[in-house]
């Protein structure tokens, strides 16, 4: 479980590197990898985070609430 | 260049399951989690409550619910406002791993940084913000209200109303938990504005106390929440009255509306009856500060805060994909959309279906109607109840939209499932889906300068009074003794005598002996803060 942390604790990897003026064309194509990318992490993260029963989760972390 | 101070509150859920997913005695972990912060974290215990004080002088400590509280310490930018944000958010995580090592029975033990709970439609979770400064506090509300109500637009969790029987987006879902335009409730009849002063400073000193803000994990949404409202604040400070002609006719409704308008192009009605929308009423506000950023009562940051509030407000108004990746509701809305595409259906469906639905709640029901009740279990579980009646009845319509009955199951389990991304897209640790995805590197969120956080979990900011309130908790934590803190006052028990901090900008240590009263005692607690504050 510390160790779970640990990787948690790791500086988020930096992925945008300075790159020259792109052409529009380019440039479109490089908005629609972009999205497809986060979209497709998103979709893993999602896999990974969901219990197998979200009505069960929801109910189990019902809870009184705040301001 | 002038001076402000603020600070955020967050309400974090907790949450501890058992192997087999079950909820654990939520009292009785917090308490135990509450003891584990007592006997790993240094602190000073809080002169009125059970909480305590950190050495990067934020306080902590278990509010109604009961829920885990963080607020950072007082800071005077808005990058180390975000910066703390994150060192308590460090600082939970690391409580929750070391409480799941320690208590056998508990799995998991789960922060989540969320703003309502799906299954309880009044139950909410506050990220309240405090801004000091010296204007009388009844020309507040009109000159920030018009701010806060379109605001929303940049920062908005994102997530689903928990009004609706269906399923329907909302930029900010705190804004079902509103009722009225000003309140001094925080509880029940929340208002837009909060009409709460009271200072934690000297007696010249008031503070503007903000709760219908959320948590958010984008730190460029954090950073313009803190800065941009700073540099209204300053504007009234020094009288401009920058809301003055951007009234808003029905405040309330008109958040509801941009609310609901993810293409933040919905018109209120101004109270001079001209239309308005979210983006135009920002713009009015960044065009003053920009004409004013150099002037003396602007902080030194007032021009960045500026360019970057600009630049977010023209990605709006374009519809730019780019920020999807940058503000909490963007990303949500795109995860949403998505996941809603993977389970087989479509926004088109999910409105149609959420349209039927509204319909049946409205129509007469077998049972009195319960806010707590969810209708849509019942119309999955009880199959033969009137509520299964009106679903035949409704046979026909749901032909005639094209839907099918039995998309009604898919649609339902999208819909919990939807709730649970919510909730899960703010959970602290290495799976929450925010952290997942910022780990990946897919998001564009982070603002340069907010960075090293790990300094921020054991230090206070260095520009306001917690740097040495920090610094002698920092030598008095494990100390034998009465020493307590509060956010005016450390008490060295060790000396018996008080650090005064109702100067929220001191940077020198002014101590106070007391005289003892007539019984020849005194309690520091109660008796400092009335007369420090009356000599301030």
């Amino acid at each position: 479980m510390i160790q779970r942390e640990r990787n948690n604790d790791r500086e988020p990897e930096q992925t945008q590197q300075p790159t020259a003026p792109a052409m529009p064309s380019q440039s479109l194509n490089n908005t629609r990898e972009a999205a497809e990318r986060f979209l497709a992490a998103g979709d893993d993260a999602i896999n990974r985070a969901l219990s197998a029963n979200s009505e069960d989760f929801l109910a189990a972390n019902r809870q009184a609430g705040g301001q | 260049m002038a001076k402000q101070l603020f600070g955020l509150e967050t309400e974090y859920a907790f949450t501890a399951l058992d192997a087999q997913g079950q909820s654990v005695d939520r009292e009785a972990t917090v308490d135990q989690l509450m003891h584990l912060a007592r006997s790993t974290l240094p602190h000073l215990p809080d002169m009125h409550s059970s909480g305590m004080f950190l050495q990067n002088g934020s306080r902590f400590y278990v509010d109604a619910g009961p829920h885990p509280e963080f607020c950072t310490p007082e800071c005077t930018t808005p990058w180390d406002a975000v910066r703390y944000v994150l060192a308590g958010e460090k600082i939970l995580a690391r409580l929750a791993v070391e409480l799941e090592y320690r208590n056998y029975k508990i799995s998991e033990a789960l922060f989540f940084k969320c703003n309502v709970d799906y299954t309880k439609r009044h139950t909410t979770w506050g990220c309240h913000e405090s801004y000091l400064h010296h204007v009388d506090p009844a020309l507040l509300p009109g000159q920030i209200l018009p701010h806060l109500v379109s605001r929303i637009i940049y920062t908005g969790a994102g997530g689903c109303s928990s009004g609706s029987q269906g399923l329907e987006f909302t930029l900010s879902p705190r804004v079902n938990q509103l009722v009225t335009v000003v309140s001094n409730d925080s509880t029940h009849n929340r208002g837009i504005f909060h009409t709460k002063n009271e200072s934690l400073s000297g007696r010249y000193y008031n503070r503007m106390h903000i709760l219908c803000g959320e948590s958010l994990g984008s730190q460029l949404a954090i950073w313009l929440k803190i800065g941009v409202t700073a540099l209204v604040v300053a504007m009234v400070e020094a009288g401009l009255r920058p809301g003055e002609s951007v009234q808003l006719g029905a405040p309330l409704e008109a958040m509801r509306l941009f609310a609901r308008d993810a293409e933040c192009k919905a018109e209120a009605q101004g109270k001079d009856g001209q239309p308005l929308t979210a983006i135009a009423i920002q713009r009015h506000y960044l065009d003053l500060a920009v004409a004013h950023v150099h002037d003396s009562f602007m902080p030194a940051w007032a021009a960045e805060v500026c360019r970057e509030w600009g630049r977010v407000l023209d990605l709006l108004e374009a519809g730019s994909p780019a920020l999807e990746t940058m503000l909490d509701w963007q990303i949500k809305l795109a995860l949403f959309k998505d996941r809603i595409v993977r389970r087989g259906l479509n926004w088109e469906t999910v409105a149609q279906w959420t349209q039927l639905l509204g319909a049946l709640t409205a129509a007469p029901r077998g049972k009195t109607a319960d806010d707590d009740t969810d209708l849509l279990s019942e119309l999955v579980a009880v199959r033969k109840s009137r509520i299964g009646d009106q679903v035949k009845k409704l046979a026909p319509s749901i032909k005639a939209r094209g839907l099918r009955t039995v998309d009604l199951t898919r649609f339902l389990t999208l819909r919990q499932e939807l709730f649970e991304i919510d909730t899960r897209y703010g959970q602290l640790g290495a799976r929450g889906i925010f952290a997942t995805l910022d780990r990946a590197g897919v998001l564009n969120h982070h603002v340069s300068g907010v960075d090293d956080i790990y300094t921020a979990v054991t230090s206070a900011p260095s520009t306001s009074r917690a740097r040495l309130r920090g610094e002698w908790i920092s030598r008095l934590a494990g100390k034998p003794g009465r020493s307590a803190c509060d956010w005016q006052i450390l008490w060295d028990d060790t000396k018996r005598q008080a650090l005064d901090l109702t100067e929220p900008f001191e940077y020198q240590e002014r101590w106070v002996s007391l005289p003892r009263n007539e019984n020849g005692k005194f309690d520091p607690f109660e008796e400092l803060i009335p007369r420090l504050r009356q000599a301030t």
